[in-house]
This record gives structure tokens, C-alpha cells and sequence, in this order.
């Protein structure tokens, strides 16, 4: 790390996305620091996904500034300091790919000769399996893995850059039990060596324990960045009843009742 | 018992078919795995527009073809890009518009039924040495392209987010394809003709799936199934008296029939319950191009 690091991995200042011509994201702060790890919660069509999809610059800002590590995002170069897993149930494509090279097209950001994988590319993809739990599951095609593993697969592709920043947009989405313990570990790993995670979900599930904040959008603006513990009962997006939560008073208490599903 | 490689234009359409048979299923492979199976065959439509504008103005119909066929990939993956909802009706109109003009211009260059059957079905013993030498120089384009550029063109078809997100330069990796597979269209031209184009660069890519596990090995495969079946097509053509172009296809397909099977039983052994057959075979014409 060095001195230029000084500027947080990720920070958002009055930031406002459209879609459509319509603000979906609406003068919104955010600041994820050195050794984070920030949830980004809501219902659906809260304008999480936009949020972050307009911070890593897949989609324009409508106004505010974006800047990862201390640059605009139009003008950040550093990608592979970037690790990002897209939203998506899973990494298969028309034609067969092993996990390995799944992983491995994920140190691109890192490969300055035309993109040819050198020997310490391959190590990294496979440090970066063998931190999601896969590593010898490298030579079977994704296909043959199970939904939470393929996941798992995105994120160590994503890893794979031994990037200092990992951008997640619902990784823990229609994930098993054993994915989401794995991935506990993972986070809880990766903030121990100082490096950042951000990712939106709809429930944290066992990684409640471990972020250091949560932020909580309703209608593209932000309503709670705090503890999470002060934002339970807040992100439930499905259309389920949930009949006990709402009912804890303390819970809801200073922030307003912005758990009611929309 | 080779008395096919005593005649000159047989050697030639050997050579040709070589050449065929490793550009299409090597480009074919980014588009099978982009989801973009059938784009080779509305550049096909494209590039019979070419092949007339060459015809009526004296150029070689490969240059004017490749040309054509190039504009035609550019304009098809910008509306891909740009347009959401309305892209699948302006690529039928592209691709339509293309084989009529192409039999318009055709017509009024004079050229007769079997010029138009020439490169709609492939008429590789008609190739000369001239087109041979330019074949020849297209396949190499897109061959070191699509091998040298293998990374990149990897992570854009497997996940274009991600791709962008590592800096990779999407859109110019997606033109790119666009003009390679319409390079390669018109390389096949001679051979398979422009109706066939699609079969030779997504067949192979099917049939080679059906027993691989890793992209990398799919597309050597593919490049090796696509040769044998150009040249045992050709060879074929020669004793059977058929033409070459339909011939190649129909080998390639049977290569995909005696392989599925295979393939099924494979993917059932090592699979977990979950999963579909992997890949759908060339389809008919009127298909979109845009998943």
C-alpha cells in the first residue's frame, strides 16, 4: 500500500443514475474504506444494483462524481486493483469452459502483453479456487457444478486479480447453505488482509455478523447507513408477509419503518 | 486410388478446403459461445450483395464480398448493441435485403442461375489460383486473430460485465468478431457457398462439445472436425459426383449425429442432475440472430 492509497476504494458523493430517463438513483453517498466490507440493501427496484452498476462504470452518472481509489471512475485505469461478480445465476455460456479457465480469464486485468497468461496468472487463478473451496474442481466444465458452486466460480474469477477492492451484485442469491458458509470465510478473510468488499443483497444471511456497515436504499435514496444491526427488518424484498419482524419495535425505532415491501 | 490430386483444380479445392475447414469453426467458436450461432449465415445474405457489386463492376467478387459483408457485420453488431427491442426486425431487414439485392444486382450484371448457384452452394473447383492466394491470406488474418486474441476474446464472449469491468475494450472485441466472422464468411464462400456458410462455423463447434469439458480444447477440436469434414466433403464430391459445398455439410452433420449420443451419455456421467442438452445445432434460416 502506498501513500497514494490514502483515498478510499470507493466513493460515491451525491450520485444520481437514470434508467430511461428516469432517476433511479438519487444523490446518494457512499464510502466503502481500506478493509471494509459494506452491505448495500433494499427491496427490489430500490436502485442497489444500478448504484453500484454506475459505480464501477457500467452505467453513466446523471450527476454527483464516482472515484475508486481517489479516480473518476471514467478515467480509472487500475482495474485489476477491481475484483466485480455481475449479476448473474451462472457463468456458463453457448460453448464448455473449465472453472480453471473460468478463474483464469479473470487475472486479464493484470497481463500487459497482449493478454497472454504467464505462469504467476495461472498460480493466482488457482490461489483464488482454492480460496472458494473449488480448486479441484478446475478441469470439470462449469456446467457440472451446482448453482451456489458456480457462484462461488464468478467470485474467484473476480479474485483471481488479487485485486484489493471485490464489488459483488447479489452473490448470495439462490445460494446453498455450504456456498454462503464458504463465502463467510472468504469476506472475512479478505477484510482481515485489509482489502475492502461491497455487495448488494437482499438478505445477508451468516454474513450479517460480518459487515461493518449497512447501507439501505428505498426509492434510490439512501435511508440507513449504519450497523446493520439497526437495519434489521429493513431489506426483505420478497413479497412474503413477514409477520414477526415489523412487530420488534426497537428495530424499526429511529430510522423510520422502511421495511414495508413496495 | 488418389487420382483426385492428378487434376489441378482438385488440388486447389483440397487447399481450399483445408483453409475453409480451420477459419469457420474457429471464429464459429466466439459466436457459438456468444450465443450468436446464426450470424454467419445473415452475413452470408450480406455478402451475396457483394459478390453481385463485384460482378457488375469488375472487381474480384471476394474483395467486393468481404467488403460488403464486413459493413454488413459492423451496421449488424451496432444494432445489437444499441438497439434493444426493435435490432431482431432490423436484421431481418438487413439480411432480406441483402439476397435480393445481391439476385437483383446479379441479374442485372448479367450473371446466370448457375453463377448465383456458385455462391450460394459453393463451387470449389472453380477456384482459381488468384483466389486461392487470397483465401489463403484471409484465413491467415483471421486465424492469428482469433488464436492470438484468444484471452480477450474469451472473457467478452463468456461475460461481457465482466469483461468491461477488467478493462477490456468491449464493444471494439465485439466489431471485431463481427468483421472476422464475416471475413471468414466470405473465405468459406467458394467452398461451402453463402447459404452453408453457418453449418461449417457451428457444426463442428456442436459436435466437438459433445465431448470436451474446456473451451480451449472445443476449439482445437472444432478446427480439427471442421478440416475432415471440408476435405473428406470434397473427396467425397469427387467419386459420388455431388456437390462439394451440400456434401461437406451433410458430413459435418453426421459427425454431430454419431457424436450426440456420446455426448449424452458423457455429460450424464459427469453432471449432477441439473442441466439441458448443451447446444442447439444450426437452425433454419429465419431465425434471429440476436438470443
Amino acid at each position: 500500500m502506498t501513500a497514494a492509497d490514502a483515498a478510499p476504494p470507493v466513493r460515491l458523493v451525491d450520485v444520481t443514475v437514470q434508467l430511461g430517463g428516469r432517476p433511479v438513483v438519487r444523490g446518494v453517498d457512499l464510502t466503502v474504506g481500506a478493509g471494509e466490507f459494506v452491505a448495500l440493501l433494499g427491496t427490489n427496484g430500490s436502485g442497489k444494483s444500478t448504484l453500484m452498476r454506475a459505480a464501477v462504470g457500467l452505467l453513466p452518472l446523471a450527476g454527483g462524481t464516482a472515484q475508486l481509489f481517489g479516480s473518476p471512475v471514467d478515467r480509472f485505469r487500475a482495474w485489476e486493483r477491481l475484483g466485480y461478480v455481475p449479476q448473474r445465476s451462472t457463468a456458463v455460456s453457448g460453448v464448455p469452459s473449465t472453472v480453471g479457465e473460468v478463474a483464469l480469464s479473470g487475472t486479464l486485468s493484470r497481463r500487459r502483453v497482449v493478454g497472454l497468461a504467464r505462469r504467476d496468472d495461472r498460480r493466482a487463478a488457482m490461489e483464488a479456487l482454492d480460496r472458494v473451496g473449488l480448486a479441484d474442481r478446475a478441469r470439470d466444465a462449469v456446467t457440472e457444478l451446482s448453482g451456489g458452486q458456480q457462484q462461488r466460480v464468478m467470485i474467484a474469477r473476480a479474485l483471481a486479480g488479487r485485486c484489493d477492492l471485490l464489488v459483488m451484485d447479489e452473490p448470495t442469491a439462490g445460494v446453498d447453505q455450504e456456498s454462503q458458509l464458504v463465502l463467510a470465510d472468504l469476506f472475512r478473510g479478505l477484510v482481515s488482509e485489509g482489502r475492502s468488499v461491497w455487495l448488494v443483497a437482499h438478505e445477508l444471511g451468516p454474513l450479517a455478523a460480518l459487515v461493518d456497515r449497512a447501507v439501505v436504499l428505498r426509492d434510490g435514496s439512501v435511508v440507513h447507513d449504519g450497523p446493520y444491526e439497526h437495519a434489521i427488518g429493513a431489506p426483505h424484498a420478497h413479497d412474503h408477509p413477514h409477520g414477526d419482524e415489523p412487530a420488534r419495535p426497537g428495530a424499526i425505532g429511529t430510522h423510520g419503518a422502511w421495511g414495508s415491501a413496495t | 486410388m488418389l487420382e483426385l490430386l492428378d487434376y489441378d483444380f482438385m488440388r486447389r479445392a483440397l487447399v481450399a478446403a483445408v483453409l475453409t475447414g480451420l477459419t469457420a469453426p474457429a471464429i464459429g467458436t466466439y459466436l457459438v459461445q456468444r450465443r450468436l450461432a446464426l450470424l454467419g449465415d445473415g452475413i452470408g445474405h450480406i455478402a451475396l450483395t457483394g459478390v453481385a457489386l463485384g460482378l457488375l463492376t469488375g472487381f474480384a467478387p471476394i474483395l467486393t464480398a468481404v467488403v460488403v459483408a464486413a459493413l454488413g457485420a459492423v451496421v449488424i453488431e451496432l444494432l445489437r448493441v444499441y438497439s434493444r427491442t426493435s435490432g431482431d426486425v432490423a436484421l431481418a431487414l438487413l439480411f432480406y435485403g441483402g439476397i435480393a439485392g445481391g439476385v437483383l444486382l446479379l441479374n442485372l450484371a448479367g450473371g446466370s442461375a448457375s453463377t448465383l448457384n456458385n455462391y450460394l452452394f459453393g463451387a470449389i473447383t472453380t477456384v482459381s489460383d488468384g483466389d486461392l492466394t487470397l483465401v489463403a491470406g484471409l484465413t491467415v488474418l483471421v486465424l492469428v486473430l482469433a488464436v492470438g486474441l484468444a484471452p480477450q476474446l474469451f472473457a467478452v464472449c463468456q461475460d461481457e460485465e465482466h469483461a468491461r469491468v477488467s478493462g477490456v475494450p468491449v464493444r471494439f472485441y465485439g466489431l471485431l468478431i463481427a468483421v472476422l466472422a464475416a471475413v471468414t464468411v466470405t473465405v468459406a464462400m467458394r467452398t461451402v457457398g453463402l447459404l452453408l456458410v453457418s453449418a461449417l462455423m457451428v457444426v463442428p463447434v456442436a459436435t466437438a462439445q459433445q465431448l470436451t469439458r474446456s473451451f480451449r480444447v472445443t476449439f482445437a477440436l472444432a478446427m480439427a472436425i471442421g478440416t475432415v469434414a471440408a476435405v473428406a466433403g470434397v473427396g467425397t464430391s469427387f467419386y459420388a459426383d455431388t456437390q462439394p459445398g451440400p456434401t461437406i455439410v451433410v458430413l459435418a452433420l453426421a459427425a454431430f449425429a454419431v457424436t450426440a449420443p456420446v455426448g449424452a451419455i458423457l455429460h450424464a456421467r459427469r453432471r449432477r442432475p441439473r442441466g439441458g442438452p448443451p447446444v442447439p445445432t444450426a437452425g433454419p434460416a429465419d431465425s434471429t440472430v440476436v438470443p
